[in-house]
């Protein structure tokens, strides 16, 4: 400190003094140190004022795209393309049920040949050098063979390497063979009965040496030829074929007559496209006139500004096909139901299958029999109230996304943006997590604080908060490697089968990150609860022991009452943090934009939207406006959650 | 509590089965600590278990080479392969050892011939020649600011050439260079029509064949929709031709145009045949070294003759103050000389560079995994013997090399980051728990960290992306056309040398001219900056970089940053404060004397913390920072000189660890040969991490042990 400038307003000390506009240096350090403190303000400000910014345009900008939508009678086509959707998973859906059947009544058999083929591979790879030497010794000793003017010795000679070739190639490849159990298998559920292992390796290795299919082979191909056409021949399943052909007799018309509509309509689009563009193309084309001082450029650019069309297309004209197309579809689809309904009176109950995935086939085929009626009587009412002037309103662009069942995007038809399926699939994961977390870290914060000894709290704290650090991408990379394969393989098994959705039928589910997302979520619920047990006044707990009560009785009673509202607002926080997180469920929720049916499908969700497409799109195209949208709700849903906990939890604070 | 009272609790006895269900319920709250444990290592231990014989195998390689492309190569079966001993010794790691079939290896030196030279200020290079010198010479940058293209240039012909020109490219030729054209010349005569067409005014179909050969003319169509590029030839779209019109094409336009052959052409109300005659020259030029000036060249170069001189800039002056001593290789600077007449070279010597080779045979259709630069140098060193030749090859993206660009990245980000963040957030720690009141202010700055605390990550990366990649500003005299808003400043700007110039394409505004002009003259000739002369203050963005990302994550942690510094400073007792200012000490250095050196522990511990939660981040950098692929490290970019070397350095983005994983993790296809990279990866992700995470861990306990007042 200098203490020789010393100053009179202070006896003791006194500042150097320097003052700009009446600051002193006391007060500009504070001021420095506020502004400082302020940046917190102002960048919520700016989140804030950016998401706005940035997504103000969409609405608007998404109503003009589908003002387009319609007037071009996209949106009419598109209503007959939803009635021909329906129609084609009817036959898929039967074709997969009859396949699964097959599958399950063949058994063991089924699954040979595929791992013939995987293990063929395998040794293929590993006898890669002898199989070629082979190859060379074979053909030499063809060559040599074939040549008259060959000698004896060298012929001799020629098939001796062939034949030192072929051994060195059947010994090493029989030991590969050998070395493979179902347990290399590339899907470990192809595993089929132990005793065609051994017929498996010799058939490899037999067809290694002739290249030709192997007896084994052919026998087992006639077996199971010949067991499914016996299962073929189960009246269930010709009735399952009738269906099949009964869904499929009408559809080809009915696609052609969709595809010729939807042909027109991308026409029509691209002439209102040109027509709304023409003026900035022009504008652009006038500035570049107005500074170039090249002459040759000047002609140029006035003749491409002649050539800028900007008369508005006739709407009325270009959708007159629609319109008079509206008795044939009818008659089509009048077809088309009266052909389903004799066709859903065939399809065999569930009961008569063996196969789970088939018996999940036939549900889903009921399921559509009871909605695809109704399905076709509303499309065919929007078809007929259809009219290409009715201007889009903003309202309706605004609950279309919000409501919208549809994220489409880089479509060559139409790009759709409606949060419903993003929205679904973040809840979904979101409660999957915190539904398996609680009890774990509530469960683990009682035991932690009330229960254990000091010595394994000093354990299992910093090992929770070590938990805590773990990157999600780490976490995520292990979902993508190991459990999904790990979900997927166990979940076969039978005594899973009581599980809705099991077998699981994909890799990367909602629930394979639910899993992740839960032991992501466990050390900030568990932070919280603990802090909230700890908040609970020791007298609470005295009193009850003083009572009688035994130390879980005291827990489970008087305790965890007493902090219920702390515990919510931590499965609060702990759900906030989960529905923002990314990594994960970018990665491994199989990025699916669809509605989920189960917590066993592939699903999207906001966060993984987020960041997978936002580093593709232009700056203040539509789709970029959609997805800072999309931002926006993330940011209120998450804004909402955290400030409902916090009130939640100053709630409690002061009850205590 | 039941009745029923047995002999141990004398006030509370509950049965045997009640007992029994409290043991169960005991048990199940210790199974739920422990499994999250046991699920915690699992994953921990999965992760070790694959990733460590990787990092065995790979050894410190693993940590100190770029990620590359690996290539599955299957070599045909060849003696004396040769390759550099470094490269053969990096194919050794990446290959399992007694896998390699691998003979005969024997290690020797080769030289290699090379010239070295004094270039002299004021030689006059072709850019092409250029390029090369730089690129064989580390450390030589030449910013020319001038181009020459009235000097003549080098070229040469390996083996005699026979070429055909037009009349008028002929006739140029020869005005330009009389002593190139040998005696021999052919003629040939060609007439070929051109047409005067008269087109009625109507509506049209028009294919895109006719539609591509119409644009040049002068013919003025309107389309009612406009053709893709990847629209089938024979498509067909509506057109308009407003006005009956009369046009003249040529033979070329008027069959592709006006087939009749063909649907989709436009009617023709009167056609006229107009006849044009053309002459042919061809002539023969025999192998050697010419000299011609430049714009002969460029009417040679349309005939097929090879250059390496840019045609339409021309050649680059030598602005140097001295001579530069630079070397080549013997054959490239035979090259040199023959091509650039006016090169000044002096202190010309021989000789020879050295390296260590290793000579190695290899046996039929071994399969060998080869990281894509040790390819590159195994196919150049055997280029002229043959010696290797692969029967297939196939490469796999991210699986070699090693993972150094990633490690160093994410280490970049995390100091600019925490330099950022600690500054801020210390200052914003001290306010408040030494400055502020209660009041609105510090309640409203409260409120928002809790906010600030409780946003997703991803939407950190929306704002980093909208705020700091787009529209940050920046101080430049050559803004960006595509600014969001440019506001000139001083006009005091240094003009840019040529070679940056071109290379950034910038627009010189010649004559004063506004902003927004300057940007459309800009735009108009598809440059992507201006310059006139002005300084702006342009609201640019910084584009994805290391400070856009060092930014974003410093906001994301900001608010762990504060809490936890302000929890230290709490934690110095009052007694401190209230000494140091009866003492006579200002408020500030109070703080500084008395406060902060007592709270360093705790901020040391909040920035471990924040380091921890910053490095593990992949969102926020996804779009500000992070860049999949990057070949050289961010120090070895840098062009510029002084502080804007420093501003370059900091403006580009970098390769990350997080991302990188994600890349290889999610982003490409699977095999079993990225497999060892992606664990590998993982592993020393986690590693990193996970120590920051026991270090903050550790300080924080220590801490609070051993600092009681």
């Amino acid at each position: 400190m200098k203490k020789k400038r010393q100053k009179s307003e202070n006896p003791f000390y006194s500042g150097s003094g320097f003052r700009i506009f009446g600051i002193g240096k006391q007060e500009a350090i504070k001021y420095f140190f506020g502004g400082n403190a302020t940046i917190a303000v102002i960048v919520i400000a700016l989140i804030i004022g950016f998401l706005i910014k940035e997504s103000a345009t969409f609405f608007p900008q998404y109503r003009d795209s589908l003002d387009l939508y319609r007037k071009s009678g996209q949106e009419f086509v598109s209503f007959s393309d939803e009635q021909l959707t329906a129609q084609k998973k009817l036959p898929s859906l039967v074709t997969q049920a009859r396949v699964n059947e097959i599958e399950e009544r063949l058994g063991a058999i089924y699954r040979v040949s595929s791992v013939h083929s995987d293990f063929k591979t395998k040794v293929l790879k590993n006898t890669s050098s002898e199989r070629k030497a082979y190859k060379r010794a074979k053909s030499r000793l063809e060559s040599t063979q074939a040549n008259q003017s060959s000698s004896a010795d060298e012929k001799e000679e020629a098939q001796d390497d062939y034949e030192a070739a072929r051994e060195a190639l059947r010994i090493t490849a029989q030991k590969t063979a050998d070395s493979l159990d179902y347990g290399d298998l590339k899907t470990r559920s192809w595993a089929t009965d132990d005793k065609y292992l051994t017929p498996i390796r010799n058939s490899i290795v037999e067809n290694l040496l002739t290249g030709e299919q192997t007896a084994f082979l052919k026998e087992i191909i006639a077996e199971e030829t010949k067991l499914a056409e016996e299962v073929n021949q189960l009246d269930f399943i010709r009735n399952l074929s009738k269906a099949k052909d009964g869904f499929s007799e009408h559809l080809p018309t009915f696609e052609k007559f969709v595809v010729g509509m939807a042909e027109i309509a991308t026409q029509n689009k691209a002439q209102a496209i040109n027509f709304v563009t023409a003026k900035k193309r022009k504008d652009a084309l006038k500035a570049k006139l107005e500074i170039t001082n090249n002459e040759e450029t000047k002609i140029r650019t006035e003749l491409e500004l002649k050539r800028v069309l900007d008369i508005e297309p006739d709407y009325a004209e270009l959708n007159k096909p629609f319109y008079g197309s509206l008795d044939k579809h009818l008659e089509l689809t009048n077809r088309l139901q009266k052909q389903n309904r004799e066709a859903f009176t065939i399809v065999p109950s569930a009961s008569e299958f063996e196969s789970k995935i088939a018996r999940k086939k036939i549900k889903e085929i009921k399921e559509i029999e009871n909605s695809i009626d109704e399905l076709f009587t509303e499309k065919r009412k929007q078809i007929e109230s259809w009219n290409h002037s009715k201007p889009f309103t903003l309202s309706e662009a605004i609950t279309g996304f919000f409501f919208g069942t549809k994220w489409i995007t880089n479509s060559s038809w139409q790009d759709i943006y409606g949060l419903v399926p993003l929205l679904t699939g973040s809840l979904a994961v979101a409660i999957i997590a915190v539904l398996i977390a609680i009890p774990f870290s509530v469960g683990g914060a009682i035991y932690v604080n009330r229960l254990s000894t000091p010595t394994e709290r000093q354990i299992i704290k910093p090992f929770i908060e070590f938990i805590e650090a773990i990157p999600s991408i780490v976490l995520a990379f292990f979902g993508v490697v190991v459990l999904g394969t790990v979900i997927q393989e166990y979940s076969q098994l039978p005594w899973f089968s009581w599980i809705p959705g099991f077998p699981v039928e994909g890799r990367l589910t909602i629930l394979n990150a639910g899993l992740l997302l839960a032991l992501m979520s466990v050390p900030t619920i568990f932070t919280l609860c603990e802090d909230a047990l700890n908040n609970v006044p020791s007298s609470y707990r005295d009193a009850s022991l003083a009572l009688g009560a035994t130390k879980l009785q005291t827990v489970t009673k008087v305790v965890l009452p007493s902090c219920a509202s702390g515990i919510i607002a931590a499965v609060l926080l702990g759900f906030g943090r989960i529905i923002g997180e990314t990594m994960v469920v970018l990665l491994v929720m199989g990025g699916r934009i669809a509605i989920p049916k189960s917590f066993t499908d592939p699903a999207h969700s906001m966060t993984g939207i987020l960041a997978q497409e936002i580093g593709e799109v232009d700056q203040g195209s539509l789709h970029w406006g959609a997805l800072f949208m999309v931002g926006f709700a993330l940011f209120v849903i998450a804004l909402t959650l955290n400030y409902v906990s916090q009130r939640v939890l100053k709630k409690f604070t002061k009850h205590s | 509590m039941s009745e029923k009272v047995s002999n141990n609790n004398p006030f509370c006895q509950s049965k045997g089965g009640k007992r029994y269900r409290e043991k169960l319920q005991k048990a199940f709250f210790c199974f739920a600590t422990y499994f999250v444990l046991l699920c915690a290592s699992v994953i921990f231990g999965k992760i070790i278990y694959e990733g460590t014989p990787v990092l065995w195998r790979m050894g410190t390689d693993f940590l100190t080479q770029k990620p590359q492309t690996l290539a599955v190569v299957e070599a045909i079966e060849s003696d004396s392969i040769e390759i550099p001993t470094e490269n053969f010794d990096n194919i050794l790691r990446s290959n399992d050892d007694d896998a390699l079939p691998i003979d005969n290896v024997e290690e020797f030196e080769k030289s290699f011939p090379y010239k070295r030279f004094n270039l002299m200020p004021g030689s006059i290079i072709g850019e092409g020649y250029l390029k090369n010198l730089e690129q064989q010479n580390e450390g030589f940058f030449l910013i020319y600011t001038e181009r020459d293209t009235e000097s003549h240039v080098g070229f040469s012909i390996d083996q005699e050439k026979s070429l055909t020109l037009k009349s008028p490219d002929f006739e140029k030729l020869k005005s330009l260079t009389p002593d190139l054209i040998p005696e021999k010349i052919t003629q040939r005569h060609i007439t070929l029509n051109d047409f005067k067409l008269t087109i009625a005014q109507g509506d049209y179909n028009i294919s895109k064949t006719a539609h591509d050969a119409l644009l040049p003319t002068s013919l003025v169509f309107q389309m009612r929709e406009g053709f893709a590029d990847d629209d089938p030839e024979s498509s067909q779209k509506p057109a308009i031709i407003p006005s009956t019109q009369i046009i003249t094409v040529d033979s070329n336009v008027f069959f592709t145009a006006f087939d009749e052959d063909e649907e989709g052409t436009l009617a023709l109300q009167a056609q006229e045949e107009l006849p044009q005659k053309t002459t042919f020259y061809d002539f023969k030029l025999a192998a050697g070294n010419y000299s011609a000036p430049l714009a002969a060249l460029s009417i040679l170069a349309k005939t097929g003759i090879a250059t390496q001189h840019n045609l339409t800039r021309g050649s680059i002056i030598v602005n140097l103050d001295e001579p530069v001593e630079l070397e080549l290789s013997s054959s490239d600077y035979e090259n040199l000389v023959a091509n650039n007449p006016k090169l000044q070279l002096s202190a010309i010597a021989d000789f020879a560079k050295k390296a260590d080779f290793t000579r190695f045979s290899l046996a039929q259709d071994a399969e060998i995994r080869i990281d894509s630069e040790d390819l590159e140098a195994l196919n150049q060193a055997n280029e002229k013997s043959g010696n290797f030749k692969t029967n297939s090859k196939n490469t796999h993206s991210y699986a070699g090399g090693g993972i150094l660009g990633p490690i160093v990245g994410t280490a970049l980000l995390v100091i600019i980051c925490m330099i950022i963040a600690l500054f801020t957030g210390i200052a914003a720690a001290t306010f408040l728990n030494e400055y502020a009141r209660k009041g609105a202010f510090t309640k409203s700055i409260r409120l928002a960290m809790l906010n600030l605390a409780g946003v997703p990550s991803i939407v950190f990366g929306l704002f980093g992306l909208g705020l700091f990649v787009m529209l940050a500003p920046s101080l430049t005299s050559t803004p960006h056309t595509e600014s969001k808003l440019s506001i000139p400043l001083v006009p005091l700007a240094s003009t840019p040398q040529l070679r940056i110039i071109e290379e950034k394409e910038i627009h010189m505004v010649k004559h004063k001219v506004s902003t927004s002009e300057a940007i459309v003259a800009a735009k108009s000739e598809s440059m992507k900056y201006f310059h006139d002369g002005w300084t702006y203050l342009s609201f640019q963005g910084w584009g994805t970089c290391m400070l856009a990302g060092g930014f974003t994550l410093a906001i994301m942690v900001l608010p762990v940053i504060i809490t936890s510094c302000e929890e230290s400073l709490r934690a110095v007792p009052m007694g401190f404060r209230e000494a140091s200012l009866a003492l006579g000490a200002t408020k500030w250095q109070s703080i500084r004397t008395a406060v902060l050196p007592y709270a360093l522990p705790g901020i040391l511990t909040a920035s471990v913390l924040g380091i921890t939660r910053v490095a593990g981040e992949t969102a926020p950098i996804m779009f500000t920072a992070a860049a999949a692929e990057r070949s050289d490290m961010p120090w070895e970019a840098v062009q510029a000189t002084g502080f804007s070397a420093f501003i370059e350095f900091l403006q580009q983005s970098v390769q990350a660890l997080p991302y990188h994983i994600y890349t290889v993790a999610g982003r490409i296809p699977q095999s079993e040969y990225t497999e060892p990279m992606q664990y590998g990866s993982v592993l020393v992700f986690m590693l990193i991490v996970m120590s920051l995470a026991t270090v903050s861990i550790w300080l924080r306990l220590h801490f609070r042990k051993k600092i009681k007042w």
